[in-house]
């Protein structure tokens, strides 16, 4: 395949057309996973809406595991996929290093994706997607990911030949962009991360074949989340990779201090098996007094990182507004930023959303001490929908108003609807997160399909507030859903009839 | 980095504080309630 480049006439970067084909698969497939993750997320919400219960206990269990891999695992890396090759060829003005292997990684990710699907749809792996053993599932679930882990581990390989040849040719002066070096902290992460994946899912699909008679339950957990939960970090580490860029291209800020943002990125790859520990507070098979020094102590530098960036982002922003005059004020630059840009309100909501409302609350309840009464209980979800659905995909879904005039190349459909859209999508989202964590605070379960413990030997019963509560979540999880097709919306129809822009 | 005075990011400062004090209260807030569940002292 030989390189052919056009440049961009907004930014003036080169844009290589293989790189550019490979960033559209992975988006527009990534959004896919979103769209059957959100439509699934709807029949869960109508069946945890005590209210409604809409969907029998098989089918909660069994779309529960789906809406986790859709989401969690396909949407969310599919896009990182996208991001990486945006980082390195894109960004550093050069073509995609042996795009016969990122067509590879395309091929195995969509494979793998689809076999564990099917594989769940058809009621053999109603495991969840943390797939505990002894739970057991057909082994092809267990083989569609290693399939998609291994394409991820392709991407990566991609990705460090393209900057080494980027290097090699001096594409770029200096040093990597602080973008480009935010994709390498996630890219490193998760090699370490994919690592471990390889070494939990491989002996669990021998098992799943018989080859391997019998699985440690303890092991098994303590591997399935220095894989489960790195991938948090790979995910928080790219996020924090477009909050820069967004700040950049939506208000033309430069970070404060590169130096200081650079460590941060360091920190997260010293730190990051250190806050995994947070998933096995209530496992007998570590000492409390380990548990406590871990997660009571040592996760503050891993978090110390995150708020390194939640601080400095907006600070760069400030700058920049200040720069142009802005300087009215405690608050004047923040007031007339650019709200009606939905890759700005995008980027505040991300920020605002991952900090304070899955910040505070991931920290607090990774505790060793406070986790005893938060584990399994709604809170769970509560918080990490604020980081990975606030957070996350809030930042991946400001980057798409950006990559799809940038690299599709098309003029954004409905920009009205697109303006409101982060408003809708991140409003629902705070309410439906904040009140999943409040109802948990009246201990009531996750992943439980029967609260009213209809079968139970004597009744349970959590009172009005709560069903009140729940009815709350689910509202603010229906406004969200809103606000999520409406992002689709804009998107697909971008892509599939969007007016082209001339080069 | 030299920054001109009228440039300098005081309203991030102020977020930062505010990010602070919720995190305190936060945790205020649970200390209280697993002592209320374990029922200590
Ligand atoms: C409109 C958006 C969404 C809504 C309304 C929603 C709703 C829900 C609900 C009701 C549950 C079940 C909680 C339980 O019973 O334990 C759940 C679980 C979950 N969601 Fe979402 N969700 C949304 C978006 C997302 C996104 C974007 C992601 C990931 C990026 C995500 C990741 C997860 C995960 C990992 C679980 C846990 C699955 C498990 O326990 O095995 N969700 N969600
Ligand atoms: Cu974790």
């Amino acid at each position: 395949m030989e390189a052919v480049f056009r440049t961009c006439p907004v930014t003036g970067l080169k844009v290589e057309r293989n790189a550019e084909t490979l960033i559209m698969f992975n988006a527009v497939t990534s959004i896919v996973f979103l769209l059957v993750g959100g439509l699934l997320a709807l029949l869960l919400l109508l069946t945890r809406w005590q209210a409604v219960h809409l969907l029998p206990a098989d089918f909660f269990y069994r779309l529960l595991t789906l809406h986790g891999i859709a989401m969690l695992v396909a949407w969310i890396v599919f896009f990182e996929m996208a991001v990486l090759y945006f980082a390195s060829a894109i960004l550093l003005n050069t073509r995609l290093s042996v795009p016969y292997l990122a067509w590879g990684q395309y091929g195995l990710m969509v494979v793998g994706a689809a076999i564990t699907a099917v594989t769940i749809l058809v009621g053999q792996a109603d495991v969840m997607f943390t797939s505990y053993v002894p739970l057991k599932a057909h082994h092809m679930y267990y083989f569609g990911i290693i399939l998609f882990a291994v394409g991820a581990i392709l991407g990566v390989c991609v990705f460090f030949a393209t900057l080494g040849a980027a290097r090699h040719e001096k594409t770029y002066v200096g040093s990597v962009p602080l973008v480009t070096f935010g994709a390498i902290a996630a890219a490193i992460i998760a090699l370490l991360t994919l690592a471990h994946g390889a070494i939990v899912f491989i002996p669990t699909w021998l098992w799943a074949l018989g080859v391997i008679p019998m699985m440690d339950p303890e092991v098994y957990r303590l591997l399935f989340w220095a894989f489960g939960h790195s991938t948090q970090q790979i995910n928080v580490a790219a996020m924090i990779s477009c909050w820069y860029l967004l700040g950049t291209l939506t208000v033309g800020s430069v970070p404060v201090s590169e130096k200081f943002s650079r460590s941060a990125f360091t920190l997260y790859i010293l730190f990051i098996m250190i806050a995994s520990e947070h998933h096995l507070l209530v496992d007998p098979g570590i000492s409390t007094a380990h548990k406590e020094w871990n997660t009571g102590y040592f996760m503050h530098l891993a978090v110390l990182a995150s708020m390194m960036h939640a601080f400095s982002v907006p600070a760069a922003v400030e700058v920049a507004q200040r720069k142009k005059g802005y300087t009215k004020g405690l608050f004047e630059w923040l007031k007339r930023a650019p709200w009606g840009d939905p890759g700005f309100s995008s980027l505040v909501f991300s920020v605002v959303g991952f900090g304070f409302l899955g910040g505070i609350t991931g920290v607090i309840y990774g505790t060793e001490q406070l986790n005893i009464i938060v584990h399994n209980t709604l809170r769970v979800p509560g918080h990490f929908h604020a980081t990975v659905v606030i957070g996350t995909s809030m930042a991946f879904m400001g980057i798409t108003y950006y990559v799809l005039p940038l690299i599709f190349r098309r003029e954004v459909m409905f920009p009205g609807i697109a303006k409101l859209q982060p408003y809708v999508f991140g409003t629902g989202m705070f309410v439906f997160s904040t009140a999943m964590m409040f109802v948990g605070g009246f201990g009531i379960p996750r992943r439980d399909w029967d609260i009213t413990g209809a079968e139970a030997p004597f009744p349970v019963a959590y009172g009005p507030t709560a069903d009140l509560a729940l009815a709350v979540m689910a509202v603010g999880g229906l406004v969200a859903i809103v606000g999520g097709a409406m992002y689709i919306l804009v998107a697909v129809s971008t892509v599939a009839i969007g007016k082209k822009i001339n080069r | 980095m030299s920054l001109k005075e009228e440039h300098r990011p005081l309203g991030t400062n102020a977020l930062i504080y505010f990010f602070f004090a919720c995190l305190v209260a936060f945790y205020l807030l649970n200390w209280k309630e697993l002592i209320g569940v374990w029922n200590v002292g």
